[in-house]
């Protein structure tokens, strides 16, 4: 049976929640016919909404349905629309059934399933308890693209969901984590602060100096900035900036943490701006500071800094962080070379493998009158073996 | 996952669910349609090239409509993608090298140019009332107080990074493949000695413009070329007419004897 035609729509038993549109016709039925359907309780948390859409050119008014449940009118499609609420089948999650709903027969509704999130946070107060709700058509997918009504509008720009969320920042931060696929690693010993991370060159054309997520800010503070590289180059150029900025202005060398403080009020910025978005970085400011010795702070997209003792970045960071969690109470009194070789081990147990001084980049700050440098392939490659001696021993 | 955009590719200040953006991505679509632009570091110096689509045979193709321009005496600049978007990274180029000798006294480096320019790309990357750059450009310099060469491409997104080989276009995958072959790269032949001079590398360009322009299908262009090399004084200059010209017949014939010697084996 072809679309756009007479036919009514039933639902028996168990139906289900996978988005299609049109219908599928089992053979050997007519009308009223079942749908090859997807087992619903597969897809935990998701409530089919049977959505007609007319694409008859006289619209039906909603007073045709007005003995079935409409529940909710979408605002995204155009004409009316009967929503029928079905929801999961006894025994599920929900604990309700679903009922057989009979769309009366119109002339060019083609129905379309589209999977409605039930997560608690997208739940308005009483939902579903009377089943004439519907349709928070929060997380759903839409099949007729209306960008512009879309009233997830919120996903769009730095403005608050309901439910208090900031969907561009937390996809900033996903941006920042997955973007390079780099994991970062910084700590910090007794005088001296350290970071590690993976030198990946994307292309064989490329002069591999040019790939580096660790740039110097001022002679004493470095910085990994691991996310969006565009991004990253960028707050690092504002970095340098506003180091200069505090020198000129303040006669001293500003603090790390300052520093920090600084680029992190920068972030927080955008995160309330819809003009513009936040950057996809995330930074681990390391250097010296006079008073307080070796310093390792974090900022991230959202506009939170924090200082560490040690911490991590990127891809891997759960799996990093958990490693020196194990150490925390020895890494305050590390050495220089103990604190280079554990951030160096650090790396080398999350990423599962060993490497060479050409794969990774090193780059520390120690003793007051230290400066930060990158440490040469050479180092690099001398540490290694001392840790490799080490295992063996 | 929203990959296909649907409402989250409509301005750049909108990261998507799964952490892109996609104005930025399609900004890099937008250039590769256009024409291939290629650039070689040698040995001593950098060599551009750009494959120029001839959109009127009523165009004096060879000095109008220019994609490869000179910023100061020590660089130059191509671009391929949207030309009017390209002429603002240029302008902004020339703004900043004039700009930097002006407080600083000295010649712009390279390095400096190429991170000024990829700033400048990827602030449009960020406000949800501009659209970024559907440009790439290629920058070629040279450094007088380090004395060394330098070739650096900025993309729609911001990243910049220094090549030996760099392409950009229609074109850019073959072109890589084929600048691969090339001893453009110092570690993987026996030092610096080894690496190809400019005037061969302007022969290698040629080539590879030459072996990707399929005259069925792409309309007829003019091969526009530059240099920065000793020979031209350490200047960006462009090409003399009759070296490219020398050079597309090279690569013309080069061309023809290699698909006789692929004839010769498949009649084996």
């Amino acid at each position: 049976m072809p679309l756009n035609t007479r036919y009514s729509l039933t639902i028996k038993g168990h139906a289900s929640c996978s988005y299609w549109s049109g219908i599928q016709k089992k053979e050997g039925t007519g009308l009223g016919s079942d749908f090859g359907l997807v087992d619903i309780t597969k897809h935990p948390g998701l409530t089919p909404i049977l959505v007609p859409v007319s694409n008859a050119k006289e619209d039906r008014t909603p007073s045709c349905h007005n003995n079935q449940r409409q529940v909710g009118v979408s605002p995204l499609l155009t004409v009316h629309q009967v929503v029928s609420w079905v929801a999961p089948p006894r025994g599920s999650r929900f604990g309700l059934r679903f009922w057989t709903r009979q769309i009366t027969k119109h002339p060019g509704l083609t129905p379309i399933l589209v999977p409605v999130s039930n997560a608690k946070e997208d739940r308005t107060p009483s939902c579903h308890n009377n089943q004439r709700q519907v349709g928070r058509r929060h997380k759903s997918v839409d099949p007729i693209n209306t960008m512009s009504r879309d009233s997830n509008y919120d996903h769009h720009i730095s403005i608050f969901s309901p439910q208090g969320r900031l969907y561009q920042m937390e996809y900033a931060f996903k941006a920042a984590s997955s973007a390079s696929g780099l994991t970062g690693i910084a700590l910090r010993g007794k005088d001296t602060a350290v970071v590690v991370t993976q030198r990946k060159v994307p292309d064989r054309l490329i002069v591999p100096t040019s790939v580096s997520h660790v740039h110097n800010v001022t002679a004493k503070i470095g910085v990994l900035a691991t996310g969006m590289t565009a991004d990253c180059h960028s707050a690092v150029q504002r970095m340098r900036y506003e180091a200069a900025d505090f020198e000129f202005k303040y006669g001293y060398s500003i603090p790390p943490a300052v520093l920090a403080k600084r680029m992190a009020d920068i972030a927080q910025v955008n995160t309330q701006s819809a003009s513009m978005r936040p950057l996809a970085v995330v930074l681990m400011i390391v250097g010296i500071d006079d008073v307080k010795g070796p310093q390792v702070l974090k900022v991230d997209p959202a506009g939170h800094y924090l200082p560490f003792k040690g911490t991590a970045s990127g891809s891997k960071e759960q799996e990093a962080t958990n490693f020196l969690e194990k150490r925390v109470d020895n890494i305050p009194e590390y050495s220089f070379d103990e604190t280079v070789r554990t951030a160096i081990v650090c790396l080398g147990s999350v990423l599962g493998s060993d490497f060479r001084g050409s794969e990774i980049e090193v780059a520390a700050v120690t003793g007051k009158d230290g400066k930060f440098r990158s440490l040469t392939e050479e180092e690099i490659e001398d540490h290694l073996n001392a840790i490799a001696d080490d295992a063996d021993s | 996952m929203a990959s296909s955009g649907s409402g989250y590719d409509l301005s750049s200040a909108t990261f998507s669910p799964d952490g892109r953006i996609f104005q930025v991505e399609y900004a890099a679509k937008a250039v590769e349609n256009a024409g291939t632009a290629l650039g070689l570091k040698c040995r001593d110096g950098v060599v551009m090239a750009v494959e120029k689509p001839l959109q009127n045979k009523m165009l004096v193709a060879k000095t109008t409509g220019r994609r490869i321009h000179t910023v100061d005496e020590h660089s130059g600049v191509a671009i391929t993608g949207f030309v009017s978007d390209g002429r603002q990274i240029i302008n902004r180029a020339r703004e900043e090298a004039s700009n930097y000798e002006e407080t600083y006294g000295t010649k712009i480096p390279p390095k400096t140019l190429a991170q000024r320019l990829s700033t400048y790309v990827h602030y449009f990357t960020l406000h949800g009332a501009l659209r970024p750059f559907g440009a790439s450009t290629l920058v070629a310099s040279y450094d007088p107080a380090t004395k060394s060469h330098s070739l650096h491409m900025v993309e729609p997104s911001g990243i910049s990074y220094e090549y030996y080989g760099a392409a950009a276009g229609r074109g850019r995958q073959p072109a890589r493949t084929e600048m691969e072959k090339l001893a453009i790269n110092p570690k993987h032949n026996e030092g610096e000695a080894e690496l190809i001079t400019c005037e061969e590398g302007v022969k290698q360009l040629a080539k590879i413009i030459y072996t990707l322009y399929d005259e069925s299908k792409d309309k007829p262009f003019e091969l526009e070329m530059s240099w920065l090399c000793e020979g031209s004084g350490w200047k960006h200059a462009g090409v003399p007419r009759d070296t490219i010209a020398a050079a597309v017949e090279w690569a013309k014939q080069q061309i023809e004897d290699e698909s006789d010697d692929e004839d010769e084996e498949m009649e084996e």
